[in-house]
């Protein structure tokens, strides 16, 4: 049993293709390991072992699902009080391409209501703890499926990133995450929070395991206005080396505010780029530094119109309180939503509000098109760019729910890419105290295929060891 | 000048069935979505 849970992804599909371990073998030791979750990370199993094609390129390889994709008669509720119970008669797109590829439903797992939130503390359903230690949270919102990766209840993952949701837990748990450019993956399906920036992708153990799932996910889908399918085939990655590949290291996001272990591990990543041919250059992002601010206007104003849809007539909760339409749609809401959904309704709402348009979502917008700007230069001169993915390792449970822009301050790293629509993985670089620090890696629009290549490199020169998470 | 219809030709295709599309409200009538009366 152990020995299966400790096989990679792509080395367990491989096992079952040459026919030494059976896809039932396979699902029955995730099975076992996900019943025994201690960490909350997930909130519905799969009860009966799927039939798996035969000879599909995933193997039977179990997957975690974030609550947020809609899976057809298995409870989708984003993590929130008011979807609990619902089952859609449909099922996501990028759910549905991978279980054709041969990766079936493992379960359901645990995140940040809505996807908003850094910690997984805004779930309705109760907070995931990082395996590394308990008492800290996985980050978030994916922070159901980075934990489960890393603990080795599941073998992979399927998450979301609007902000970072994909790649901070990915760091904060010591695994492989990756946020692909904007309309390369379907968003059909996907409980939507902000839609020009939602897009789903891989949470796994190491980066073949992300190429490997990428490469099933992507693709033009006509029940998705925004797909844009990917130009090439994502291929897996072989690079050992960095020779010629250019790095670019922005000072704006690679400064103060970081915590000194994190700057740490950044500095020797940087000089492993180095030892493995690359090089290291600074190339600025003025703008980055408004990020946050702009994306916390963004995301709000499209989710205040996403959320609208929650009324409680054609699905999920429903108040007891219906004397009138309008308190039937009050209640229900009231009663549904959790305390940071209910804040970002309000900005939104506010922020799109007749008079204020062009004031609040205008300047956000326009400063969205300066950040996309200053990536397009920086990547005329480098191939990439790297910072840490975090600024801090993993926070305590309850430390930063009482400050919400603290807790924004966690995504102040990874909001960037997102408004730029660009993709943007995070490897594990080293430990801090004894908590795992995820380096990020970015790259112009549908430059995947690159951004793997060179993590792979880096991946294998650091020898970062996860096991210790999955004891 | 030379025109060309951009839009696609309108053919109906399958899609929920409305069984599928009440099977998750909270009340219906088995034809539609019940509501209290907004002039209560």
């Amino acid at each position: 049993m152990s020995e299966i849970v400790e096989l990679t992804a792509a080395a367990a599909a491989e096992r079952v293709r040459a026919g030494e371990l059976s896809p039932g073998e396979l699902w029955d030791a995730y099975r076992e390991r996900a019943a025994g979750d201690s960490l909350n990370a997930f909130l519905w199993l799969a009860e009966d072992a799927p039939d798996v094609p035969v000879g599909a390129p995933l193997g039977g390889v179990p997957l975690a699902v974030k609550d947020l994709f809609c899976t057809e008669g298995v409870p989708s509720a984003a993590a929130s009080k008011i979807l609990e119970g619902y089952r859609p008669p449909y099922t996501a797109t990028a759910v549905e391409l991978l279980a054709d590829a041969g990766a079936p439903m493992l379960g359901k797992t645990n995140m940040d209501e809505f996807a908003m939130g850094s910690s997984n503390e805004n779930s309705a359903f109760g907070a995931v703890r990082n395996p590394w230690d308990q008492s800290r949270v996985p980050g978030g919102s994916s922070g159901g499926s980075a934990a489960a990766v890393a603990a080795g209840l599941a073998p992979w993952a399927i998450g979301t990133d609007t902000g970072g949701s994909i790649r901070q837990p990915a760091s904060l748990c010591g695994i492989v995450g990756l946020k692909p450019t904007y309309g390369s993956v379907s968003r059909y399906g996907m409980i939507a929070f902000a839609s020009s920036l939602d897009q789903a992708g891989p949470l796994t153990r190491d980066v073949s395991d992300a190429a490997l799932m990428l490469r099933h996910m992507v693709g033009h889908d006509k029940c998705d206005s925004t797909s844009t399918g990917h130009p090439d085939e994502i291929a897996l990655p072989t690079a050992e080396r960095l020779d010629g590949v250019r790095f670019g290291v922005p000072p704006e996001l690679t400064g103060e505010g970081l915590e000194p272990g994190v700057s740490a591990v950044f500095e020797a990543t940087l000089k492993r780029i180095e030892e493995l041919g690359g090089t290291v250059q600074d190339v600025s992002l003025p703008h980055s530094g408004h990020a946050i601010s702009a994306y916390y206007v963004i995301a709000p104003a499209e989710a205040s119109a996403n959320l609208a849809r929650f009324d409680g007539v054609r699905y999920g909760h429903r108040t007891e309180h219906t004397e009138t339409l309008l308190s039937l749609y009050e209640q229900t809401r009231e009663e549904g939503f959790g305390p940071e959904v209910k804040r970002r309704i309000m900005l939104g709402t506010y922020a799109l509000s007749s008079g204020y348009y062009d004031a609040y979502y205008g300047s956000a917008q326009r400063v969205r098109t300066k950040i996309a700007e200053d990536f397009r230069g920086a990547f005329d001169a480098v191939d990439l760019i790297v910072t840490p993915t975090s600024p801090t390792v993993a926070f305590g449970i309850g430390e930063r729910v009482d400050d919400p822009w603290s807790m924004y301050l966690s995504d102040v790293l990874t909001v960037p890419m997102s408004l730029a629509g660009i993709p943007a993985i995070s490897i594990p670089g080293g430990l801090s105290e004894g908590l795992p620090v995820g380096i990020q890696l970015a790259g112009p629009a549908f430059s995947e295929s690159r951004i793997l290549d060179a993590a792979h490199a880096l991946e294998l020169a650091t020898g970062f060891d996860g096991s210790v998470a999955r004891a | 000048v030379a025109l060309e219809n951009v839009l696609r030709p309108d053919e109906p295709r399958p899609s929920l069935s409305r069984d599928a599309a009440l099977a998750e409200a909270p009340d219906s009538d088995g034809a539609g979505f019940r509501v209290p009366s907004p002039g209560a």
